[in-house]
């Protein structure tokens, strides 16, 4: 815990913005609409009021052990083989992950932009950048979080002005038609585009101010659920609702749709594109520092710079598994759903539950 | 020796790096117009016709002639189509700055190569969502042939999507986007899309082609497509004549608002249909004696027009109804957005009930302005 790696409270708000929106930005308009239609902004709240809970927690187990990092708080909580067989599954965890983006990554840069670069270059080119700044320390990443989220707040912004003159906000309409017994499996899509909170489980114990740390968490989450319930409410408004179901990509196909007079800015996918390069940069580099420090954690190692190239291979052959987009969900997509649930939802529950427990069994 | 690495790091990624798949924008082709037919001879399915401008035709120092290229293939999918053109041209095509396609009739009558081409266009990463639909009087091919011989339209290409873009000022016509086609064509199962034939020596884009279920159902006049555009809140500016005191006024419309209400009436539907306009008296006659018009006179003609605008109206209404049996006012679209629970009872017979529900298009005119003269 030396005094150079602090991180301030605004360091920390931008940190979980820009690891939580991501890759799923693209898509998540049209998994809702699929999976609630109309109402797909009810589960974007609920899910947002899940994770904001868990952030509580976690926040709160910070607050119980100060001056300990997460490492040393599991540790003595846990105990060290239940520790470190939720450090193993956090790492796979977050191997998937890192290997979901890049994948997702190569494979939409590869349609969009550059056709006949290999996907094996651009996965090996965009982890070997990410692999640079997941060397440095958290407080450098904090630094890169805090210059990218005004970029996905003002690409927000822009993406709704453009397209103001072609939407139909009629398509919004009716509202509560959905079924009810529908809303969980919303919840459940929308719940893993919240994913890159887990970021809090280094960060929080760096931050400058002991207060106010999970606020400008919880203000992070609240402006990722607002950035979401735009981005599903001006796709809707776009496409309607059966339209929506249809498009993969929705805010892409948005963007593909702005059409201002005089053929001033037209074709805008390549520009969108390359903002959103910098959002899953933004969300692996994080995933990436996370991933080095458990290794250097498991294997007793004082540095995590050691461990960040020999992740690279890993994560690289792991990307490439999956023999197509549609298997890449299907497969990773679902082994992320497992393993997210286990080390994001029930490692900081479980965490907390038994420091309380422990806290009260001291007091008596 | 730290700095000298750095230096030579620092000029090896300036001058080395690069575009490694490098494409000179001439050496790109960019169609404007495609073209799609059932093949009229034998052998393959389809017929593609594809459009693009000759970029050494344009500009001072023109080299060539010709300003426009016309190239067709037949084959088994679209897809392929495309595809095979690559043999006859020099360069690779490029379909990010295409306009519009064509859609040859019979094609367009076909539900299964409609469909196709739908999806072939809404997969595809590079197609824009906002190309102009367009139905051929006969074949595309024609149409797109026809280009370089229209007298009055000699752009170097683009002809169709410039008169499609969607500023003119009359409603006989209405062009609408590719994702226009489809969100309709699921919300309510019909939509309306331009008509172009070749006449004499212009291209004439006129009326609408009624497409139900992904299929060409039948024509519209351009009159009736005017009253439907004007009951679906499409139109800019049009023009509208009656007859007042003996002789034709006409009437330009500058706005127009519309709203749909429903009334359930002994378990019929009624669906009242509020159209505003507003617009500038623009003929009248030149009178003997000089005097400002009255209000009086502004009320009547305002009476007259709307009666008129009523009058047609019902009759394209009637048409749509009745004839060609397809909901392309939108009235299943409304219902569901904004009578969810009346929807959910009529939905499984829409195709029945639609064509004996009462539509009632209620106008108002504005006169707004008289122009100069009193």
């Amino acid at each position: 815990m030396e005094g150079n790696k602090k991180l301030s409270n605004r360091q920390i708000k931008a940190l979980v913005i820009s690891t939580i929106v991501g890759v799923g930005i693209l898509s998540l308009p049209n998994s809702l609409a699929l999976a609630n239609g109309n109402d797909g902004w009810i589960p974007i709240i609920i899910a947002g009021l899940l994770t904001a809970a868990i952030v509580a927690i976690i926040g709160r187990i910070f607050d119980l052990y100060p001056d300990k990092d997460f490492f040393q708080i599991g540790r003595e909580l846990l105990g060290n083989w239940l520790f470190t067989l939720f450090l193993l599954i956090f790492s796979a965890y977050l191997i998937g992950l890192m290997s979901f983006l890049s994948r997702s990554l190569a494979e939409l840069v590869r349609a969009f932009l550059l056709d006949t670069t290999p996907t094996e270059v651009i996965i090996i080119t965009f982890i070997l950048v990410t692999s640079y700044i997941a060397r440095e320390e958290i407080n450098i990443i904090g630094r890169l979080a805090y210059h990218i989220y005004p970029l996905i707040i003002v690409a927000t912004l822009t993406l709704v002005i453009f397209s103001l003159p072609s939407v139909d906000f009629t398509n919004i309409l009716p509202l509560f038609q959905s079924k009810m017994s529908d809303i969980p499996k919303g919840i459940r899509t929308s719940f893993f585009s919240f994913v890159g909170y887990e970021i809090l489980f280094f960060s929080l114990p760096y931050s400058e101010k002991k207060d106010g740390r999970i606020r400008a968490a919880l203000w992070a989450i609240g402006l990722v659920v607002l950035i979401y319930l735009v981005v599903f409410f001006i796709t809707l408004a776009q496409y309607g609702e059966p339209g929506l179901k249809r498009q993969v990509y929705p805010t892409l196909s948005l963007v593909k749709e702005i059409d201002l007079p005089g053929f001033f800015v037209e074709n805008l996918d390549g520009v969108a594109m390359a903002g959103w390069v910098l959002m899953v940069f933004s969300t692996m580099a994080p995933s990436y520092y996370s991933a080095a420090k458990i290794f250097s954690h498991l294997f007793g190692a004082k540095d995590h710079r050691l461990f960040v190239i020999p992740l690279l291979p890993i994560v690289y052959i792991v990307s490439l598994l999956p023999q197509n987009t549609i298997t890449l969900v299907e497969t990773l997509g679902k082994f992320l759903d497992y393993t997210g649930l286990i080390v994001i939802v029930l490692l900081p529950v479980l965490m907390y539950v038994i420091g309380l427990y422990r806290l009260r069994r001291k007091k008596r | 020796m730290k700095k000298i690495i750095l230096i030579f790091t620092a000029l090896s990624m300036m001058l080395i790096s690069g575009c490694w798949d490098m494409a000179e924008i001439n050496e790109r082709i960019f169609p404007y117009t495609v073209g799609v037919d059932l093949n009229p001879d034998k052998g393959d399915k389809y017929l593609i016709t594809v459009s693009y401008p000759n970029i050494f035709a344009i500009g001072k120092n023109a080299s060539q002639e010709e300003r426009i290229y016309i190239i067709s293939s037949t084959s088994s999918t679209i897809f392929e189509g495309i595809r095979k053109l690559n043999t006859i041209i020099p360069y690779p095509l490029y379909f990010k700055h295409l306009g519009t396609i064509v859609i040859g009739r019979e094609f367009a009558q076909d539900e299964a190569s409609m469909r196709e081409l739908m999806d072939s266009a809404n997969r595809d990463f590079s197609i824009s969502r906002k190309i102009r639909l367009i139905t051929a009087e006969d074949l595309a091919n024609q149409v797109l042939c026809s280009i370089p011989i229209a007298v009055r339209q000699e752009a170097v290409d683009g002809t169709l999507f410039n008169m499609l873009k969607g500023d003119k000022r009359t409603a006989r016509y209405t062009p609408h986007k590719l994702t226009k086609f489809l969100q309709e064509m699921e919300m309510t199962g019909s939509t309306i899309i331009p008509r172009v034939a070749f006449h004499g020596e212009d291209i004439k884009i006129f009326g609408g082609c009624v497409y139900k279920d992904f299929k060409f159902i039948g024509h519209l006049g351009e009159k009736d497509n005017g009253s439907i555009a004007l009951l679906r809140g499409e139109v800019k500016e049009t023009s509208v004549e009656s007859p007042f005191e003996d002789i034709l006024i006409s009437y330009a419309v500058t706005s127009t608002k519309t709203r749909k209400k429903l009334d359930v009436e002994d378990e019929d539907l009624k669906i009242k249909i509020h159209v505003e306009t507003e617009g500038i008296l623009r003929e009248y006659t030149y009178k003997e004696k000089s005097e400002n018009l009255d209000p009086d006179t502004i009320k009547k003609m305002e009476e007259e027009l709307s009666k008129v605008l009523e009058e047609e109206t019902k009759k394209a209404i009637e048409i749509l109804q009745k004839d060609l049996k397809a909901d392309a006012l939108g009235i299943a679209e409304y219902l569901q957005k904004f009578h969810p629970k009346v929807w959910k009872e009529v939905s499984d017979d829409w195709e029945e009930i639609f064509p004996e529900i009462t539509i009632e298009p209620v106008i108002k005119v504005k006169i707004r302005r008289r122009g100069l003269t009193g």
